[in-house]
């Protein structure tokens, strides 16, 4: 009988912390889902921004097709279910965060850019969503972090290797966000 | 208490001349127009009242006193009858101290009059002063029904309501209002709440609620995901130990509370020094700081109707209070 009980108790333990990562994952999915919902929003604006700087920026050629490229790629389905393609899927995503601020540094040198209504409408847009981006990125971090310490930490990581539930990729800033600011540049 | 002693020993209270009142009043710079023009004119009016207000209150404390004297002789020959049968009941008491409050609210009458009378005249031309979108009313006449979906205001049988105060500080709207809310009834009331609500404009764009509540420990934070709203757990240390976040929105929650938002709610409890919870709502911030100070009040009868100490008090507690938008960056349209 006491020996029936005790196996019941492991039996509910071993569940409760199987529902519990299943619990995490999922809320990662839907962290992920949160990152794509203003990924498509930033993607969608991007466009407009390049017609209105295409019209006044003749040197910044070669940084607006790295930004239509990066924007492709960003867009581009990934297996939600795949560690790796996620962490590719992030990591286009941050440098074509990375290369929409070159341009915004570039937009500094052409006056008349800069005080377009119509850019500057855009420029609002696109801050808007970044601010919205990095809400989601915090908290999909938060929940890689509460996954990624549940099925690392023995012996939820016995657990997850039998559900197939394995640790997640940060949403890390770019290298180049990374970097520190030359002054020097900018003066 | 020594204030109504000084009354009663010293001779008849005197109206301070037209010329006294005005004599050297330590004004701040910024207001000294303003009080020239518009409240002078009303000092002497205002100083008669206030006289005419001592003199009733002297007169009435020199009935009142015999009589809770009386009551609380019968009272006590009541308790020594009774002392010897084992009968004492509560009820001669509570009708002695029920006696004892009405006579005192039948003294003070002419105070509460002239402070009133402050409240509707003098206050809203301080509070003027701020801007003419400023404006005051000594009644609270913000409902605490149309702040329920706020959801940090407490359940509460009953609300006293009173100093509102309405405008907008670096084009932000904000609304003041003083409140102490009660839960239950005889001797089981409680104060569930007391202290200040403000209501302020946000210029960020949310659909969703996020209520921000002071940390509670491991179970009183459980009950935040109880109560319909998802917990949502930020980086910063500091904030997770003060506070409890609950939210329908996790994106939205850390949209609303970026990073240097969570260090200026931190900085914005250690300036009002007590509890301080904040909800985020139909566009709106609420914040609830609790204080058991009374905040817009008038000196004391016994002193000159110069209003110096009033003028003084109000533009020291708005510029704390204007410091909420000034510390929340409420008016940056950076959006961070």
């Amino acid at each position: 009988m006491i020996f029936l009980g005790i196996l019941l108790a492991v039996v509910a333990i071993l569940y409760f912390w199987y529902a519990g990562i299943i619990r995490k994952r999922n809320r990662v999915n839907e962290a992920l889902g949160g990152i794509d919902v203003q990924l498509t929003m930033r993607s969608d604006l991007i466009p407009n921004i390049l017609t209105i700087a295409k019209k006044f920026m003749e040197h910044e050629k070669s940084l607006l097709e790295t930004i239509t490229q990066l924007r492709t790629q960003a867009s581009a389905p990934y297996d939600k279910g795949d560690a790796t393609a996620i962490a590719n899927h992030l990591s286009a995503a941050e440098a074509l965060s990375s290369q929409m601020g070159q341009l915004k540094i570039a937009v500094e040198a052409y006056p008349t850019l800069k005080s377009d209504q119509t850019m500057i409408q855009a420029m609002q847009s696109y801050n808007e969503v970044e601010a919205q981006l990095a809400a989601a990125r915090r908290f999909y971090n938060a929940a890689v972090t509460a996954l990624n310490n549940a099925v690392q930490i023995f012996p939820g990581n016995l657990i997850a290797g039998y559900a197939g539930v394995s640790a997640m990729p940060f949403y890390e800033a770019a290298e180049a966000a990374r970097a520190p600011v030359n002054a020097k540049d900018f003066l | 208490m020594h204030q109504w002693l000084d009354l009663l020993l010293s001779g008849s209270p005197q109206a301070l001349s037209a010329v006294a009142l005005t004599q050297d009043p330590v004004i701040p710079p910024d207001f000294r127009e303003r009080y020239q023009t518009l409240i002078v004119p009303h000092l002497l009016a205002f100083e008669e009242h206030r006289v005419s207000a001592l003199h009733s209150i002297r007169k009435r404390l020199f009935i009142a006193l015999p009589v809770c004297g009386v009551i609380a002789a019968l009272i006590a020959y009541f308790y020594w009858c009774c002392s010897g049968s084992g009968d004492s009941s509560d009820v001669p008491l509570n009708l002695g101290f029920a006696a004892m409050a009405g006579v005192l609210f039948w003294v003070f009458a002419a105070q509460r009059q002239y402070v009133g009378k402050i409240k509707t005249t003098i206050f809203p031309i301080i509070f003027g002063h701020f801007g003419p979108q400023f404006s005051y009313s000594k009644n609270g006449t913000m409902p605490m029904s149309e702040l329920k979906h706020f959801g940090i205001i407490p359940d509460h049988t009953d609300s006293i309501l009173s100093d509102f105060v309405r405008g907008s500080h670096r084009e932000v709207p904000i609304e003041i209002e003083q409140a102490k809310l009660t839960s239950g009834s005889g001797k089981d009331k409680s104060v569930v709440f007391e202290g200040l609500l403000v209501r302020l404009s946000v210029h960020k764009n949310f659909k969703g609620r996020t209520v921000i509540r002071k940390d509670a420990g491991i179970l009183g934070n459980w009950t935040v995901g109880t109560s319909g709203l998802q917990r949502a757990h930020l980086e910063d240390p500091t904030f997770e130990k003060l506070f409890e976040v609950g939210t329908t929105d996790q994106i939205e929650a850390r949209y609303l509370l970026t990073t240097s938002f969570m260090e200026r709610l931190v900085q914005l409890r250690a300036l009002f020094g007590g509890t301080l919870e904040a909800s985020f709502s139909q566009g709106n911030l609420l914040l609830a700081i609790e204080s058991h100070k009374d905040w817009f009040e008038p000196t004391s009868i016994t002193q000159p109707a110069t209003f110096k100490e009033d003028i003084c008090t109000i533009l020291e507690q708005m510029r704390l209070l204007f410091q909420i938008i000034e510390v929340l960056k409420l008016d940056d349209t950076t959006r961070l």
